[in-house]
């Protein structure tokens, strides 16, 4: 099992003052792995949302994209960093897109909102859930279990969606458009094409100048 | 002092142990990497 070194020294402290086993150890330096990597990630990205005035969009993008890659999965990038990098970039990204796109009026957040379903949906039924060699969905049961989750996630977005369409809120638009872009997102990265795009960032170097 | 540290570390085990049952459940957290579950909680 290869974890970061703030996340074994952690586990083996913990591990040394309870007397808990090898096996359980391993499980709690992947918990403690798992929370700290996904607290920075979301706190950077948030920290860049308020940095560029998209707070509460970038929020509801992370919400989102949260939501339904926990039950459909999708690519990964290979190192913790590179991670942090593509996330902490795609939420405020996500939400400036969005924002941007509520210029183009009610009806294009429409067609958009209908798209972004309809590609989710697509991506669902032929593709989710998505595993990774690092954590393999080994289980027929739990594979469909997934799946169906999917279908209810997407069904609760449509949901928010069309919520949005009915009130009267100035952002209203924007939102919709954060939620709709954020589903393609997901959907993008369920494909192979989603993959290769990860693949090829994950082979991206960054020379060090002196 | 020393009982109190051990039942707060139990409590911090017991919490990370709930959060790495979520996470292998799930078919991935937010970010976009994927740390690698251990072999007794792949399922």
């Amino acid at each position: 099992m290869s974890y970061l070194s703030f996340s074994r020294n952690l586990a083996r402290h913990l591990a040394a003052n309870t007397g808990i086993s090898q096996e359980k150890e391993t499980i709690i330096t992947f918990g403690i792995e798992v929370l700290v990597l996904n607290l920075v990630n979301v706190l950077l990205a948030l920290l860049l949302g308020l940095l560029l005035g998209v707070l509460p969009l970038t929020a509801a993008c992370l919400g989102t994209v949260a939501l339904f890659r926990h039950t459909a999965g999708g690519a990964h990038a290979s190192s913790p960093w590179r991670c942090a990098i593509i996330t902490t970039l795609i939420f405020p990204t996500l939400a400036l897109l969005a924002t941007y796109l509520a210029h183009f009026g009610y009806n294009f957040s429409i067609v958009l909102s209908v798209i972004a379903i309809t590609l989710g949906l697509a991506a669902i039924i032929a593709l989710a859930p998505v595993d990774n060699p690092a954590a393999p969905i080994i289980s027929t049961v739990r594979r469909k279990r997934l799946k169906a989750l999917s279908f209810i996630v997407l069904i609760l977005l449509t949901g928010i969606i069309v919520a949005l369409g009915q009130t009267g809120w100035s952002q209203a638009t924007a939102f919709r458009n954060g939620l709709s872009l954020s589903i393609l997102w997901v959907s993008f990265i369920l494909t192979k094409t989603g993959h290769r795009v990860f693949t090829y960032l994950d082979n991206v170097n960054f020379p060090l100048r002196r | 002092m020393r009982k109190l540290k051990k039942v707060v570390f139990m409590l911090a085990i017991s919490a990370l142990t709930f959060l790495a049952g979520i996470a292998s459940a799930s078919a991935c957290i937010i970010s976009h990497y994927q740390p690698e579950v251990p072999k007794s909680l792949q399922k």
